[in-house]
């Protein structure tokens, strides 16, 4: 168990030499964390080319010969699964919850860093698999992203030959990649912090990304399950979900099964799955805004117990994505309010952020900018799942374009902004560069403003009450022609905010190599990975000595003290004052 | 201190004199152990998942018990009692294997070739039992009860599985650094003891009548 020594001590015989262990079958976290990124973003922007080829179908019915219903249903199911799965959930624990825990906490590397390759590689091998769908007889999987049975399996659905086993073995492994990937972060997190590092002074990031952790170890299970019996139902032909039925005249070998079964399973979860994406989003947009006002976090405590909260209640909340499955009524009740509970530690968090500006030396760089965006977008998504969570708006709402307006705005577009103003704040430290100012700003204002022109008339096309997931519409007199216009416009947005992206690609790929030099500790911030001897961190991240740590991730501007921010790893006695009574008086 | 308290904690505040952790040492850590704890976790939920679909799954009309009337195979279920035996004696040999390992100048070696062996039988029994089953015409899909059947000991079998492989690679590691065996071995011999664990209460839940059935149903709201 030789990987022990090199979380341990500096061991300069265990730095790896060539390139193939320096990059290709590397262990250090921060190149494993990389390589998660860079896949998940790859498999990002296919979802996105998708988003784009269906919009095309939406806006401008019948003028593109190649997208027919089948396809468009590919499009559908491909796209919201590879960014639920394939880009969040991977981008934002697989990339930046290897980049940033070992460097927040003060560790060398993650605990088991063979793990946490093997993790990598078993992700990239349930994102070809998936890929590989595009090219098996039938295609890719169209039963939409939940892949509800039986109907997901049945011929007269797209890809229901090796689409969907392809799909179901796909989402396995990755769940077996996350597994080996969680038990790492947790691990990490729990046994590997530096000297002085205590839980309450850990920065919110990592706080986040450790409950999202728990939450995805004890949530995806049930993901594993639904794949592993609905994949035996497909293939070996068991009845666990599939009923009795008759499929093209015929009648099936098929008795019995409950596909309700399959719903409750999947949003077990499903619905924790959001704030698997959620919480890290949380934990990071808090020390981006912290950081870039110059001022403490407001409410740390608070901040924390929300994120543990929200994620304890998120498994008892499942059940409101199921309203109309004709489930027992007091259920609904029940499942409503929960979610009505769920909200409270959620919008608690949303004023602690506001409130951290409140009289803040607020910095509008372009992280700053996308982390004061994702309030917006995260409030106005939220708002309208306050609405959804009742039953008796649900019902009449429910798979309309008001209910993807909403998770689009606060699961999609929320922690998108959040992706990048992380990129954004971090990519000096991984690269030692900054991204283009100009070009950030660009991509902010037109991402931000481009989504609000998407997803807002979505919200009234669901009022209207244009169903979702349809090809095309037919003898649907209560839709007026307008509600084509409007899609047409918000097709027109979508490819503009889509064509915005590759500016921001761009400027990855420029700033790498030519982007202004950053230094150790751009942003004055106070948290950890600020404070490495070089940056980019070299592999053991600390030199000879790894970091003790005397305070919390938030002294800003602390009153008394010199400089408006003080690290993690500065002692009292190293301290600068131009006023030592009034930071006396702070500290009482 | 409890995590309660942790969580009251107030890091903007300076630390009273001699209790700034900065100033403690780092206690001895092991992060092995907290990964297996987590890993129960995780396999205790699937299985628990797995459960509650059964459990639900019995109330539907077309479910037949595997046991609890004369003509059904599972009501006389010597050879999973057999299996049962095996694997409780490979955990016993697992911990003798541990104290001896605790003790200096103790071979180790045989305990852990019987405990593999036993757990070999154990899979090879669970096997024999999968055979009879079949050649009695209860397939995998004749019914829900069977396909159950063959799910649960299928995924409890690659549990055991992967102990084994764990097992031997601890083994094989413990020729180069004699000194961390007992600690692996305590890890091995924990996941032994949940297999087992694990291994009774699908037992006892595969083998109910359907009176079982139906209360443990009701009980969960089905």
């Amino acid at each position: 168990m030789s990987h022990i020594a090199v979380t341990d001590q500096p061991d300069e015989s265990k730095h790896p030499h060539s390139f193939i262990t320096k990059y290709i079958w590397s262990q250090d976290h921060k190149v494993i964390a990389i390589q998660y990124a860079i896949t998940a973003i790859f498999v990002g922007l296919v979802a996105l080319l998708l988003s784009a080829l269906m919009r095309l179908q939406l806006g401008f019915p019948d003028r593109f010969s190649f997208i027919d219903p089948s396809a468009y249903l590919q499009f559908v199911t491909m796209h919201g699964m590879i960014m639920v799965i394939y880009l969040l959930t991977a981008l934002l624990l697989g990339g930046f919850g290897n980049y940033l825990i070992p460097l927040m906490i003060g560790a060398r590397d993650m605990v088991f860093p063979y793990l946490n390759m093997l993790s990598y590689w078993t992700y990239l091998l349930s994102v070809v698999l998936l890929l590989a769908s595009f090219f098996v007889v039938g295609g890719p999987t169209g039963a939409g992203w939940t892949l509800y049975p039986p109907q997901a399996i049945l011929p007269g659905t797209p890809g229901a030959d090796g689409g969907i086993v392809l799909m179901l073995l796909s989402l396995a492994i990755f769940i077996v990649a996350f597994t080996m990937g969680g038990l790492n972060y947790v691990t990490t997190i729990l046994q590997a912090r530096s000297k002085g590092m205590t839980l309450m002074r850990m920065p919110l990031t990592i706080w986040g990304i450790f409950i999202a952790t728990i939450l995805g170890l004890l949530a995806f299970p049930a993901l594993l399950v639904s794949a592993i019996m609905m994949l035996l139902d497909k293939v070996a032909g068991t009845s666990f979900f599939m009923p009795a039925l008759l499929s093209l005249g015929e009648q099936l070998d098929y008795s019995g099964g409950s596909p309700i079964l399959f719903q409750h399973l999947f949003w077990f979860f499903g619905h924790p799955e959001v704030y698997i994406v959620a919480l890290p989003a949380f934990g990071m947009v808090s020390d981006v805004l912290a950081t870039h006002a110059r001022k403490n976090i407001f409410g740390y405590r608070m901040m924390v117990w929300a994120i543990v909260a929200i994620g304890g209640l998120s498994f008892v909340v499942w059940a409101h994505h199921m309203y109309v499955s004709g489930m027992n009524p007091y259920f609904g009740f029940f499942f409503a309010t929960t979610t009505l509970i769920i909200a409270v530690p959620t919008a608690l968090k949303v004023y602690n952020w506001v409130l951290t500006l409140w009289r803040g030396n607020i910095h509008l760089t372009t992280p700053m900018l996308f982390a004061i965006g994702f309030i917006f977008t995260f409030v106005h998504g939220g708002l309208t799942g306050l609405f959804l969570g009742n039953v008796v708006v649900d019902l009449p709402l429910s798979d309309t374009y008001f209910v993807v307006a909403h998770f689009h705005m606060v699961m999609g577009v929320s922690p998108i902004m959040v992706l990048f103003a992380a990129i954004y704040h971090w990519f000096p430290k991984a690269t030692g560069r900054f991204l283009h100012e100009g070009w950030g700003k660009f991509h902010f204002w037109a991402t931000f403003l481009g989504t609000y022109a998407v997803y807002l008339p979505m919200h009234y096309l669901g009022f209207l009450g244009v169903p979702r997931r349809y090809f095309a519409m037919a003898g649907t007199d209560f839709i007026p022609e307008s509600a084509q216009t409007l899609n047409a416009s918000i097709t027109v947005s979508a490819i503009i905010v889509g064509v915005v992206q590759l500016v921001f690609i761009v400027n990855l790929i420029w700033s790498v190599r030519h982007g202004k030099a950053a230094g150790n500790n751009p942003w004055q911030a106070t948290t950890l990975e600020w404070q490495t001897e070089h940056t980019p961190p070299g592999h053991g991240n600390w030199g000879k000595t790894v970091p003790v740590v005397y305070r919390w991730a938030y002294d800003y501007s602390v009153p008394g003290v010199k400089e408006d921010f003080i690290p993690q790893n500065v002692p009292n006695e190293q301290l600068q004052f131009t006023d030592k009574q009034r930071y006396e008086e702070s500290q009482q | 201190m409890s995590v309660l308290s942790r969580l009251r904690e107030k890091p903007w505040l300076a630390q009273p004199a001699g209790m700034d952790p900065a100033l403690q040492r780092a206690r001895r850590r092991w992060p092995e152990h907290t990964a297996l704890m987590f890993m129960l976790a995780i396999s205790t939920v699937l299985f628990f998942l797995f459960t509650i679909t059964f459990l639900g799954r019995t109330q539907l009309p077309d479910f037949q018990p595997l046991a609890g009337m004369p003509w059904q195979p599972l009501t006389n279920s010597v050879m999973l009692w057999l299996n049962t035996l095996w694997l409780a004696l490979s955990g016993l040999a697992m911990q003798l294997s541990l104290r001896q390992s605790r003790r200096l100048h103790k071979k180790v070696g045989p305990w852990l070739v019987l405990a593999t062996l036993l757990v070999g039988f154990f899979l090879a029994g669970q096997w024999l039992v999968w055979q009879q089953l079949l050649a009695q015409g209860y397939g995998l899909r004749t019914n829900p009860a069977n396909s159950y059947f063959y799910l649960f000991t299928a995924v409890h079998g690659v549990h055991v599985m992967a102990g084994v492989i764990a097992l031997l690679r601890v083994w094989w590691h413990s020729r180069r650094q004699p000194l961390k065996l007992s600690r692996s071995l305590q890890l091995c011999t924990t996941y032994w003891h949940f297999l087992l664990l694990l291994w009774l209460v699908l037992f006892a839940l595969l083998t109910r009548s359907a009176d079982t059935y139906n209360t443990l149903a009701a009980m969960c709201g089905f």
